[in-house]
């Protein structure tokens, strides 16, 4: 179980993701290209490790953001910002993050190393880093 | 299970990643950290018709937790496979 194949571990793996061109011709916001699965693979969420780009967006069908995820060079999961609910982290949707050990994206060689969610406030350094990208968050 | 590939779905299970479902109108929420002291927790959330914590463990790794989630009742009196089939995998 969890011996996932990935880019990040050097083994082809296909596309099954496609860049979401709803809401920009170039399937970009701010210049991060924003994916959705591709139709019949049952693909949700985004990828565990990168092909080309070191980030990644999901947004909603009404635009607003949803999920960030950010790769290292050797594309890494490393970083994930989500806006949701989320029981323990306060009331209604909270913009929240959680980073990952490289070995997330290389099972074979470790244990998945997914951090408990952390609460992003105005004045940390991630949300100055990447609020460009919350459209449509409240804090 | 619906609109997703299950063998996907079980490996995010199995990896903490987060998940959304939906069965017999009720949302569900599941993920797995390590908390701040290593410890890793697995855990199901209820999202609707209201927000509440269902199902925690921690202390075991995340093998021993996706095996112990995967036996216990926790969806209206019934186990996680025994749902699988009517269960809609949602994006929000």
């Amino acid at each position: 179980m969890g011996g996932r194949g990935t880019f990040a571990a050097g083994n082809p793996v296909p596309y099954t993701y496609e860049v979401d061109t709803n809401f920009s011709a170039d399937g970009k916001y701010k210049g991060v290209k924003v994916l959705k699965g591709m139709e019949g693979t049952g693909k949700h969420g985004l990828p565990e490790s990168s092909h080309s780009s070191t980030a990644y967006l999901k947004m909603n069908p009404d635009g607003t953001f949803n999920m960030m995820r950010v790769y290292d060079s050797n594309h890494n999961l490393r970083l994930e910002i989500a806006y949701h609910v989320e029981d323990q982290l306060g009331t209604g949707k909270v913009l929240h993050y959680h980073t990952y050990g490289t070995s997330f994206s290389q099972l074979s060689k470790g244990k998945p190393d997914r951090t408990v969610g952390v609460v992003i406030h105005k004045n940390s350094g991630i949300y100055k880093k990447y609020k460009k990208f919350f459209k449509g968050v409240s804090l | 299970m619906i609109n997703g590939d299950i063998n996907e779905f079980i490996d995010k299970l199995w990896s903490g990643e987060e998940l959304i479902y939906v069965y017999n109108g009720k949302k569900y929420f599941s993920q797995g950290y390590l908390r701040e002291d290593k410890v890793y927790v697995f855990e199901l959330q209820l999202w609707e018709p209201e927000v509440k914590t269902l199902w925690q463990i921690s202390g075991k790794d995340n093998q021993e937790s996706y095996e112990i989630f995967l036996n216990q009742p926790l969806f209206d009196g019934k186990t996680f496979w025994e749902i699988e089939k009517d269960t809609e995998w949602v994006d929000d």
